[in-house]
């Protein structure tokens, strides 16, 4: 089998749905996501977008 | 001191040395930054840092407080470097930092490898993560808040450069 019928080529359907996975502390995705919320809905109330 | 993750399966809860973790995928890492970076009027680069900074200093407190009370700084930043390999976020060289700053290395990056992956090379860099990382740990080894040093990107391996590289300095306000 060639690299490009592999799961590991980029043309593959694998490679493109595969996640590379780190783990991160929860507080920190929930604070980024709270930070975000707030500083975009700042920015939509400030520059009426 | 060994960074071990637990899963509960009682609660659905992974623990990282008992702090809860979670894990992501590059699709949602990468994605979420190529939509803010989009987003007018918001600081995403700074939003990223910032957060990061403030996680990763009051975990690596508690990390050292329960069971290194004892450690050197250069010990401490070795172990911030075990505990960045750890979460999958790649190899880093943090042996040049001091209480005033200095500089960082890596030649393997978790966001490199990921926005390659997802969308190809770009002409900035990507490990804005990785900034908030090495201000969070500097400020917990030397005591001063979460926003006391400030960490520029100054080469990124996703543009092209040999490795990711990293200024840091002090800020004057930091305690």
């Amino acid at each position: 089998m060639e690299l490009g019928d592999s799961a590991f080529s980029e043309q593959s359907v694998f490679f493109r749905l595969s996640g590379i996975v780190s783990i991160q502390f929860f507080r920190l995705t929930f604070l980024l996501l709270v930070t975000l919320l707030v500083d975009i809905r700042a920015a939509i109330k400030t520059f009426q977008l | 001191m060994a960074f071990t993750t637990k899963f509960d399966p009682a609660h659905n809860i992974i623990t990282l040395n008992g702090v809860p973790v979670s894990l992501h995928c590059h699709h949602y890492n990468c994605g979420l930054l190529r939509v803010i970076e989009k987003f007018p009027h918001i600081d995403a680069h700074n939003i990223l840092i910032r957060t990061a900074a403030e996680e990763f200093c009051q975990n690596f407190k508690s990390y050292f407080a329960d069971q290194q009370p004892d450690c050197t700084a250069a010990d401490a930043l070795r172990l911030a470097a075990v505990l960045y390999r750890v979460m999958g976020f790649g190899r880093i060289d943090l042996s040049q930092l001091g209480e005033a700053g200095g500089t960082a290395s890596s030649d393997s990056s978790y966001f490199v490898v990921g926005w390659l992956a997802k969308y190809g090379r770009r002409p900035d860099p990507v490990c804005y993560v990785t900034c908030g990382f090495i201000a969070g740990i500097l400020a917990a080894v030397f005591q001063a808040p979460p926003d006391a040093y400030e960490v520029q990107e100054t080469d990124c391996l996703v543009t092209g450069g040999e490795c990711c590289a990293f200024s840091v300095r002090r800020r004057h306000h930091g305690r």
